[in-house]
């Protein structure tokens, strides 16, 4: 049996989460009868469509019976049209794969497991970002050329870089709600972030002032992430918001209203003015160095 | 100008769901059914149309007999018609089997460009617009941040997540849209009267020519997630608080990456 793994790239160099799939496809191959092929695509078009194309022309080429994409969005796009070309099942955000091609993924707001089997000679699966360490030793990579037929590519830019570390892949996150208040606010949960290593996510208010990009959003319409730690800051724990963040290993909320619903999923949980919390931790981080 | 908006109805966001034990599918007989919110975004922008193109608004839909009150709220909004598929063979349809359904019937509406919701709130799978769009054989522009129309094309923003593009397709397209974009209309008295009189057309797979194979997915299984248990809520007074979170996070081994 063959799987064969979409590496997507930013500047010619695979993403973490594309490794990440990566590891699980090799992690999930258990004998030498199950190969595993990394590919890359190469277009100056649309990468959504090229990548469709190519990858549905190498999938059929190869006699491959699985691909698996990180589940970007990107990665979403060309699953559900891979499959419509090689009229297979998909299965997205996937946190776990066995060799017979069944998988694991998490429902309904993370509140139940899944165990999803595909009918069929081939199956297409995204991974769901940080279920696995991400494959570290070299990749050897094929590269297939796509095109991009029917959607031209105007413009692109890549996204603002960041010192920061990326939502998805940060071992800490500390995000903002409503609650932070103004600029200024935001600007200490920032430093908070920085003084611990941490990205910068936030609720969807977050990115309706304009304090982080929809990308950084976690939630039902951002992005599901499971950090070992998600520090939120002035945010009330709504269902859309909780389903992008419930399976982060510690969870520590700080929120003027006790009764808030994200100190239910807490670990532990701070009452109290963030405007005073806030740089209060900074400082008592810094000083326990 | 006509605009067709896929539309799903789903569990209330806030109702506990369960899978049956029987079949591991979602129990909908127990929890309220409403309009999928990220639908909303896309009835909003096509009514927006509606106003300034004058276009036609169909809602499409699949789904059992009750998902019309679904449909009879986007006809609230402002929405001019709406076609639904309903037909017992569909239950536990996987995402290959709705697209096809939903392919179809934007088949027989025959429009000029679809828009949908960026995903359900309970499937949440996020790639039926791609794959309609497939199907038909038409571009496919997902996650629009901006979308306009001029000269039979479309020209869509959107943010991946490594970059911002740019994307510009000829008419028909399906164009999935970002809950970012707009606010949408609550429905007002009037649109509800007027909903009312408004025309739902009720197909079967029959009626489309379709027959729907078996799931090339199924769920085969299922365990709750055990529920998170709430750790100390402590009072802060001036910040008097934060030496025990430290210890805390100190103690799980969380602050390794502290910088100055
Ligand atoms: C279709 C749809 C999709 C959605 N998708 C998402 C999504 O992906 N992500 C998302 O986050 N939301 C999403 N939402 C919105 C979601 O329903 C909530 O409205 C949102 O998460 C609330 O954000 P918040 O907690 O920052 O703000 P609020 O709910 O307003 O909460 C602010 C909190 O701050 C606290 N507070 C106030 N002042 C202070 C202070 N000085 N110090 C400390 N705390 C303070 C308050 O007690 C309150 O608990 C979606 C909604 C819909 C309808």
């Amino acid at each position: 049996m063959k799987t064969v793994v979409w590496l997507e790239c930013v500047d010619g160099q695979p993403t973490r989460h594309a490794r990440e799939a990566y590891a699980l496809a090799v992690a999930a191959a258990e004998d030498a009868a199950h190969d595993v092929v990394a590919v890359q695509v190469a277009s100056d078009g649309w990468i959504v469509e090229a990548a469709a194309d190519a990858l549905a022309q190498y999938m059929v080429e190869s006699g491959a019976a699985c691909l698996l994409l990180p589940s970007t969005v990107d990665g979403n796009d060309v699953a559900g049209r891979v499959a419509v070309r090689l009229s297979a099942g998909v299965v997205t955000q996937v946190v776990s794969m066995n060799a017979d091609r069944s998988f694991e993924k998490l429902v309904f707001g993370d509140t139940i497991k899944t165990s999803v089997t595909a009918a069929g000679s081939v199956v297409v699966a995204t991974v769901r970002a940080g279920v696995v360490a991400a494959f570290d030793g070299d990749i050897d990579v094929q590269t297939v050329v796509g095109a991009s037929a029917r959607v031209a590519l105007v413009s692109a830019q890549p996204r603002t870089k960041s010192a920061r570390p990326a939502v998805e892949s940060a071992a800490i996150v500390v995000a903002a709600g409503r609650g932070v208040g103004d600029d200024q606010g935001f600007a200490q949960v920032t430093e908070l972030a920085d003084v611990l290593g941490a990205a910068v996510s936030g609720s969807r208010p977050a990115t309706d002032a304009g304090w982080i990009e929809p990308a950084q959003q976690v939630g039902q319409t951002g992005k599901t992430i499971s950090p070992d730690l998600y520090v939120a800051v002035g945010i009330s724990g709504a269902i859309q918001h909780v389903a992008g963040m419930r399976s982060s290993r510690t969870i520590v909320a700080i929120n003027t209203d006790a009764e808030a619903p994200i100190f239910d999923i807490a670990d532990y949980g701070i009452v109290g003015d963030a405007g005073t919390v806030v740089p209060a931790l900074i400082d008592a981080v810094r000083g326990r160095k | 100008m006509r605009v067709a908006v896929l539309v799903k109805q789903v569990p209330d966001s806030w109702a506990v769901k369960r899978l049956r034990a029987d079949d591991v599918r979602l129990d909908r007989d127990a929890c309220d059914r409403v309009l999928n919110d990220l639908d909303e975004y896309a009835i909003e922008q096509a009514l927006v149309w509606q106003e300034t193109l004058g276009a036609e608004v169909v809602l499409i839909s699949m789904g059992p007999a009750v998902a019309e009150e679904a449909l009879r709220r986007g006809l609230s909004m402002g929405a001019d018609s709406a076609v639904l598929v309903s037909d017992s063979a569909l239950a536990g349809v996987d995402v290959f089997g709705t697209a096809q359904v939903l392919a179809a019937a934007v088949r027989h509406v025959a429009p000029d460009v679809v828009l949908t919701g960026v995903a359900s709130t309970d499937g949440a799978t996020g790639v039926v617009p791609s794959m309609v769009a497939e199907m038909l054989g038409w571009p496919g522009l997902t996650r629009a941040l901006s979308v306009e129309l001029g000269d039979g094309r479309v020209i869509v923003s959107r943010e991946s997540d490594y970059e911002s593009v740019t994307l510009n397709a000829a008419l028909p397209a399906v164009v999935s849209i970002a809950d970012h974009i707009n606010t949408p209309r609550f429905p007002n008295f009037k649109g509800i009267m007027a909903a009312k009189k408004k025309v739902v057309e009720v197909l079967t797979l029959a009626d489309l020519g379709l027959a729907i194979e078996s799931a090339r997915a199924v769920a085969v299984g299922s365990d709750d997630v055990p529920t998170r248990v709430a750790g100390p809520k402590v009072v802060d007074t001036g910040g008097d608080s934060v030496s025990a979170l430290v210890e805390f996070l100190d103690g799980r081994g969380l602050l390794s990456e502290v910088r100055s």
